[in-house]
């Protein structure tokens, strides 16, 4: 009956179509900026006849006899009514929605009024996004967000980044955000194939949402606390980015809708460290008085730089010299007639300038029931190190369907990645590049002359297949020959669907699903030549990884009034989850190739191969209730069941309750402006306070932590005894790290305050959030007595502490009909204390090296440098060698105890950005700070002992006094290793080879003096960009047409005497950060970009 | 009728829940139960490199076979072993490597009918406790390797352990002893003997006699029970695991090879020089740069004859005097010196009075001292010391010689039962 009645209604307007009708024609602009607003929906109050305005704001509409008013309305606007009166034209000023019905998405992507929720949420535009020029989605959300730590690995094409939410969650589980595309959970993990527990070397591997491509991205949310992603339950511990992807967008006359970008980056190399530039390749320690500094040719394979200064030599002109076209080097005392040397500077010349380019095109189109967006974007990049590349192409469409009144919503969409690249060997390794690179002496040409070392083969090969390189073949590899022979070469094919649909039956319920759908293949590939340094023999690893992850959500929500008063309303949202995920890999390692020339695992000597099955599934209830009191006090409260696979005991018959656990969150906001009955038009326009708590939580990372099982004794169960590298026998073993049946999450309960204020109607906004965070049943490895019968249990032990302070500020200090101002500022302070690991042990080691690395030690903050210290009195003096015999006579000792020496976590960040809109152009700039925190400067330390780093260019010449008295007490340590001092030290010693390469260098004991504060001040991002105005556009097909000049990396200022801070030896998912040896690199870039729509 | 529909829905999305997890249920890349004879190669392997490694070093330090000359093992030569040294011998070795895994091939054996395996389970961890009580006196057994469960075992007497032991050993010979040993029988994965049960069940009653031996100082009466475990049928053949060299050398030779940080012991050289016994060829270049004696491929030996030789000399000579034990004293030097290799040099050094005093002048000192030359750096030399007292031996420093091991560091941060001790002070037997 219904239907046939709007069926009736339809007919009787189109006969009104017919019979007497007008024009009325106009144009809608916005007040924010007087432009016209394109695709604003016109209707007829009571019909379902409208239109849509065009690219300058204006429309046309046949408008029947007897109508009575038409209805504006845009996404962001209010909306306007306007009678139609006796006149033609109807001009229309749109103004934004007013702050108290603003919109935020919430978990699992719930659309909330942002009054209403207890709890902080960070939103970053998609053009925030995209004008960030950053191919690692990642990297776009520095200094964003407040509450947001972002970590890029390095500076190489397809290096991976991290976002930390909030500080740490977990001791050594993944402590980075979820990631989370339209609903649906998707894969984030950075896959290394070598040394993946502690990968020091190896080369810099993507994490995956890398994959992501900017151009197709409306708007990041960040859920940072524990209430804001309680609904995630056992994986809401981290936070969680929420990303909504662009959608097909019906266009006004009916047409497709273009948009086209193409833009070219071109890269330097930002920073490097400093070197000596005057003492050749040599030492004193051989010569014949054994204190005159001795020039060492290649052939020796001598490794230092602590030989004579490259004034006093000279090149004998012997043109067939391997090492050198210009010859050998010898004393000019000896040849007072060759030619004088110039030192070579290998560094500069080694990086090269990066080309990034990027293109895209989307098509979008549709009407009232049916949009598409159809999108590909691609983007080819080459890294300042010579054949490193990344390139990724994006393929994606996007539909929806909306049906019966609107009532069945459909959106699908797909979307197709290939990504992948050539990355290159770094940290420490002796093929990394770095590591041969700043290590080569000043009178070693790595590229022997050569325009294009990099196609020049005979630059880092001698003629019998040996490599030439500054150690005579020994050593480390000649930076040009692992670029060109230990490549690592990645093929990702990806997938990502989604599937949603919703019906709304009517306020009270609408029931939708999602469903989404990501997997890929990751095809891997290393090779190392015969003769490289790392693998002398050759190598070569094949990898494949099949990662298939499904997510799918059934959810009921709808709305209603609690009391006739309409006092009291209530929305709610309950439901199912599906999760399933599967890493299938395998990884093959083929060793000792017959011959030179062919890298192919048929050529192998010897062939491991190990199989890795990862999997987890879960199935999860959830609902939220929300409670608003006369809109100004809201409750919400939310629980979510979970069942985790990975609580299952291998073999063992499932029980559900075994694996089953809660999680609960309540949070309340109280709009007191409300109550104050303060308007939109008072200085002081909105006020709330919010307050809340919830528990989240986070499984084990490894599968099986709950069950113990037996491998074999070759290779993994190796017998020995500590001291000797002891034997394999044929057969298996139990594993000596147990599982354990009884584990359970790592749960962290949060409670969070907060405030959110504005002032003349947003002109300006404050958000402030106070959290303090707790996990307990921390999951570790726990070394347990041995006769338990095991080496290490999994145990739920350990605990930390998370406090920290977000602050967002935002305003616009001028908003004129021409020029708008914009400023914001996100402050992230945090702190997180790791309280006790496990009974017994007061430390864990994350990763580096023994002598120098991460570790959590109780009481302290999460993730200390640990490593060696100098010797210090009760009085904190340096304890200087009193023993005239001792050859470290005159110098400091060192302790024989390690300490923590640096602490990696940064005091504060901050993020400043700014927009300054002038008519037509827009200047936009990010300044991003990073204040306090330590790096392990290891690269300097190694370089000292090398005598290659600045440090060392003040070198005493060896066997003169010397020039220095170290300040401290004289003493040693005696025989029952007490601390024995005599007063002030007042040896006078040298800065020479002896001292730099004991623990004055970074090869000694001691690494104290190479931690360095790794504060950064930065200009992150500073675009220009002007829009051609729409009237010079108008008569042309081009409806938008702007040209952006922007830079990333532009400005950086800190003291760390090193590479760009900004750097992780250990790659950015570990835990172990602060780190840095022979990191490669950071990078400035420069892009020039168009964008245009048809 | 909606509301209906949706508690249905439920209650199959709930049924369907555990067949959704039902066949993830299993570690796809390894095994959660493997049968016995998988795991005995590993456990023999463990046991023989901790005997002749960590257990063979230390002990022979403290008896005087061996000299820590530099790094840690100059420290060690000044008793300062501390429970940090015995983490790995302690735990990963003996617990985790040898007894956690005899604890699930004897269950396995056992589930299945494997008799013979389960025998030759039990002989092992006989020895193996008797390594334990015997260095250490109290160890965990009865409430341990039961992983996350008991994460603080309690600690046996040693009275207990000795009683597990002679269980074990009974229950072993009884197993052993079945005419059929089961669907599966050791075979070649059983290095030390390739499956011959006779040979195992010889090494049962060696391993009884020595558990009496050790305890005859709180008893004189178990120097007669040792006897009569050997007279039962003791050791017919070596209990030797073999190292075939290479990557799976013997560990003496590793440790000589890779750290080289001990000499030989400052009593052996003495007792050697001053017998001029021929055998100091061997023992002199035991820690030459060529590894001559120690070799890579030399087996360990957890048992020999010539040991169970030196048992019913000592034994006979505490229960039928110095001319009955007399006959037996040669034979076992005898059997010393054909065992590396020397018979034709034995008879012009037994006619040294030093070393052959004849039958009614021999003294315990004789048989105890001729012992300690045949097997070198052997861990029951310290057992034989403390019962004993010969050789005798001059503290390296201070004014004793260690008479126990220390806990290792991990069972003291980690398990709040772990008894305080000295190295200094004694286990129960050594009264």
């Amino acid at each position: 009956m219904k239907r046939k009645f709007l069926l009736m209604c339809c007919f009787i307007a189109m006969q009104m179509v017919v019979y007497g009708q007008r024009k009325i024609s106009g144009t809608v602009s916005s007040s924010e900026d007087d432009t016209g607003i394109v695709g604003v929906v016109i209707k007829i109050v009571g019909t379902s006849t409208g239109t849509f305005t065009d690219e300058l704001g204006r429309y046309e509409l046949e408008v029947p006899d007897g109508a009575d008013s038409l209805k504006f309305s845009f996404v962001g606007m209010e909306p306007v009514f306007k009678k139609i009166g006796a006149g033609n034209t109807i001009d229309v000023v749109m103004e934004p929605l007013s702050v108290l019905d603003e919109v935020v998405v919430t978990a699992l992507g719930i659309k909330r009024d942002e009054k209403s929720i207890g709890y902080a949420v960070s939103e970053v535009s998609g053009e925030d996004i995209r004008s960030a020029n950053q191919t690692n989605l990642v990297n776009a959300l520095a200094g964003n967000v407040a509450g947001a730590n972002v970590t890029q690995a390095s500076g190489t094409a397809g290096g991976s980044s991290r976002v930390v939410l909030r500080g740490f969650t977990s001791l050594t589980g993944d402590n980075e955000a979820l990631f989370v595309i339209d609903g649906v959970k998707i894969n984030n993990d950075q896959l290394n194939s070598e040394n993946k527990g502690n990968a020091t070397d190896g080369v810099a591997n993507s994490n995956r949402g890398i994959d992501l491509s900017p151009d197709d991205i409306e708007s990041v949310t960040v859920l940072k606390g524990g209430a804001a992603t309680a609904l995630y339950g056992i994986d809401g511990a981290n936070g969680v980015i929420l990303i909504t992807t662009k959608k097909g967008q019906a266009n006004p006359n009916g047409g497709l809708t273009v948009s086209a970008g193409t833009s070219l980056s071109l890269s330097q190399v930002n920073r490097l460290p400093a070197l000596q530039s005057t003492y050749s390749q040599g030492s004193a320690w051989y010569s014949v008085d054994g204190v005159t500094p001795e020039y060492l040719a290649p052939e020796t394979g001598w490794l230092t730089s602590w030989g004579p200064a490259y004034t006093d030599l000279v090149w004998d002109g012997e043109s067939a010299y391997d090492y050198d076209k210009n010859g050998n080097i010898v004393l000019k005392s000896d040849l007072p007639g060759g030619t004088p040397v110039t030192p070579y500077d290998n560094l500069n010349n080694f990086f090269r300038t990066g080309v990034t380019s990027r293109n895209n095109v989307s098509i979008s189109g549709g009407n009232d029931m049916a949009t598409f967006r159809f999108s590909v974007s691609d983007t080819r990049e080459t890294g300042i190190v010579p054949n490193n590349t990344f390139g990724k192409t994006n393929v994606s469409l996007v539909s929806g369907i909306k049906l019966m009144d609107n009532k069945l919503n459909i959106t699908t969409s797909a979307n197709y990645i290939n990504s992948g690249g050539v990355r290159i060997q770094q940290g420490s390794n002796l093929s990394g590049v770095m590591l041969g690179l700043l290590r080569t002496p000043i009178t070693f040409d790595n590229a022997n002359g050569s325009d294009d070392p990099v196609n020049d083969p005979t630059v880092y090969t001698l003629s019998d297949g040996s490599q030439r390189n500054f150690r005579g073949g020994g050593g480390y590899d000649n930076p040009w020959w692992t670029v060109n022979n230990n490549p690592f070469t990645d093929k990702v094919n990806r997938f990502l669907g989604n599937f949603q649909t919703s019906y709304k039956f009517s306020d009270y319920l609408t029931v939708s699903a999602n469903v989404g759908l990501d997997t890929y293949t990751d095809r891997r590939q290393q090779l190392y030549a015969i003769n490289s340094r790392q693998n002398p023999s050759g190598k070569i690893i094949e990898e494949t990884y099949d990662v298939l992850q499904t997510d799918a959500y059934l959810l009921f929500s709808g709305r209603t009034f609690l009391d006739k008063s309409g006092n009291f309303d209530l929305d709610y949202q309950a439901g199912f989850n599906a999760f399933s995920y599967s890493n299938n890999n395998l990884y093959t390692e083929g060793t000792d190739f017959g011959f030179i020339g062919f890298s192919h695992l048929s050529n192998a000597g010897t062939i491991n191969s190990i199989k890795n099955i990862d999997r987890n599934r879960s199935l999860s209830g959830f609902a939220s209730a929300n409670l608003g009191y006369k809109k100004f006090l809201f409750v919400t409260v939310t629980g979510r069941q979970d069942y985790d696979s990975r609580f299952l005991v291998p073999g063992e018959e499932v029980v559900m309750s075994d694996i089953g656990f809660f999680y609960p969150s309540v949070s309340t906001s109280f709009v007191f402006s409300e109550l104050l009955g303060l308007k939109n038009t008072s200085a002081f326009s909105f006020g709330k306070l919010r307050a809340s708590w919830a528990r989240v939580a986070r499984g084990p990372s490894y599968s099986f932590a709950t069950g113990t099982t037996y491998a074999p004794v070759v290779g993994i169960n190796n017998i020995g005894d500590g001291w000797t590298n002891g034997i394999s026998t044929t057969g298996y073993l139990l594993d000596d790290l147990a599982g354990n049946p009884l584990l359970k999450p790592e749960t962290s309960d949060e409670f969070e305050v907060g405030t959110a204020l504005n002032f003349w109607n947003r002109r300006l906004s404050i958000d402030v959030s106070y959290y303090n965070r707790k996990t307990k049943d921390a999951i570790l490895p726990a070394t347990v007595s041995g006769s338990t019968g095991f080496g290490e249990i999994f145990l739920n032990t350990g605990s930390l502490t998370t406090n920290g302070i977000d602050i967002a500020i935002s305003g616009t200090p001028i908003q004129t009909k021409n020029v708008k101002w914009t400023i914001g500022a996100n402050f992230t302070k945090y702190k997180t204390i790791v309280n006790s690991l496990a009974d017994g042990l007061d430390q864990l080691f994350l990763g580096g090296f023994t002598g120098t690395g991460i570790y959590h030690i109780p009481g302290e903050e999460f993730g200390q440098i640990y490593g060696g210290v100098f010797l210090r009195d009760d009085a904190g003096n340096m304890v200087i060698d009193d023993d005239p015999t001792s050859f470290t006579y005159g110098y400091p000792l060192a302790d024989p105890e390690l300490a923590v020496i640096g602490n990696p976590n940064p005091d504060f960040l901050l993020g400043i950005t700014n927009s300054l809109k002038v008519s037509n152009f827009t200047l936009s700039f990010l300044f991003d700070m990073k204040v306090g925190g330590d790096m392990w400067n290891g690269t300097q330390g190694a370089l000292t002992f090398f005598g290659m780093s600045e440090l060392t260019e003040n070198r005493d010449a060896p066997g003169t006094g010397g020039s220095t008295i170290f300040e401290g007490v004289s003493g040693h340590i005696d025989a029952e290793g007490n601390v024995i001092t005599s007063g002030t030290n007042d040896v006078q010693v040298g800065l020479n080879e002896d001292w730099y390469t004991d623990n004055g260098g970074g090869f000694g004991s001691v690494a104290e003096h190479f931690i360095q504060d790794a504060s950064t001040y930065r200009l992150r991002t500073a675009s220009l960009s002007y829009n051609v105005p729409a009237k010079k556009l108008v008569g042309n097909a081009l409806s938008e047409v702007r040209f952006t000049l922007s830079g990333n990396n532009l400005l950086l200022f800190t003291p760390y005497e090193g590479i760009d801070p900004e750097t992780s030896l250990l790659g950015s998912s570990s835990n172990g950060q602060g780190l840095d040896y022979f990191n490669m690199p950071n990078t400035r870039s420069v892009t020039f970009g168009i964008n245009v729509k048809f | 009728m909606k509301n209906l529909l949706f508690i249905v829905g439920l209650a199959l999305i709930f049924t369907s829940c555990k067949k959704h997890f039902e066949d993830i249920n299993t570690d796809p890349d390894q095994p959660l139960t493997v049968p016995p004879n998988v795991i005995l190669n590993g456990v023999e392997g463990t046991l023989a490199y901790a005997y002749g490694g960590d257990l063979s070093r230390h002990s022979s330090i403290f008896t005087q076979q061996l000299t820590g000359v530099s790094r840690q093992w100059a420290v060690l030569q000044n008793y300062g072993i501390v429970g940090e040294d015995v983490n790995t011998l302690w735990g990963d070795n003996l617990y985790a490597g040898v007894l956690m895994e005899l604890k699930q091939l004897k269950a396995a054996a056992e589930a299945d009918g494997w008799s013979h395996y389960t025998g030759v389970a039990e002989v092992l961890q006989a020895y193996t406790i008797l390594l334990l009580t015997d260095n250490w006196n109290e160890a965990p057994y009865s409430d341990a390797f039961q992983g996350a469960e008991q994460l603080q075992p309690a600690y046996d007497s040693q009275e207990d352990l000795y009683q597990t032991v002679f269980d074990l050993l009974a229950s072993a010979k009884t197993n052993l002893n079945e005419a059929d040993g089961g669907p599966v029988v050791p075979g070649g994965e059983d290095q030390i003997y390739a499956g011959d049960i006779a040979s195992w069940i010889g090494f049962a009653n060696f391993v009884e006699a020595r558990a009496y031996l050790h305890r005859a100082k709180m008893d004189a009466g178990n120097y007669s029970s040792a006897l009569a475990a050997i007279a039962a049928g003791g050791l017919t053949t070596d209990c030797a695991f073999p190292f075939p060299g290479g990557g799976n050398a013997n560990p003496a030779f590793q440790f000589n090879e890779q750290r080289g940080d001990c000499a030989i012991g400052s009593k052996l050289q003495e007792l050697i020089t001053d017998l001029n016994d021929p055998r100091r060829h061997l023992y002199d270049h035991a820690f030459d740069d060529a590894h001559p004696f120690m070799t890579a491929d030399r087996s360990v030996y957890l048992g020999t004859l010539v040991e169970q030789k030196f048992i019913e000399a000592e034994c006979t000579f505490h229960t039928s005097g110095a001319s009955a034990a007399h006959p037996l004293y040669l034979e076992a030097i005898n059997l010393s010196f054909s065992s590396v290799g020397y018979a034709d040099s034995a008879a012009t050094y037994l006619a040294q009075m030093e070393v052959d005093p004849g039958a009614g002048s021999l003294t315990l000192e004789h048989i105890m001292n001729q012992k300690y030359i045949a097997m070198f750096q052997d861990p029951e030399l310290f057992n034989d010391w403390r019962r004993t007292s010969f050789p005798t031996l001059t503290p390296n420093t201070g004014s004793a010689i260690p008479r126990r091991y220390p806990y290792p560091q991990k069972e003291l941060n980690l398990n709040s039962n772990t008894p305080a001790v000295t190295i200094f002070g004694k286990v129960d037997w050594d009264i």
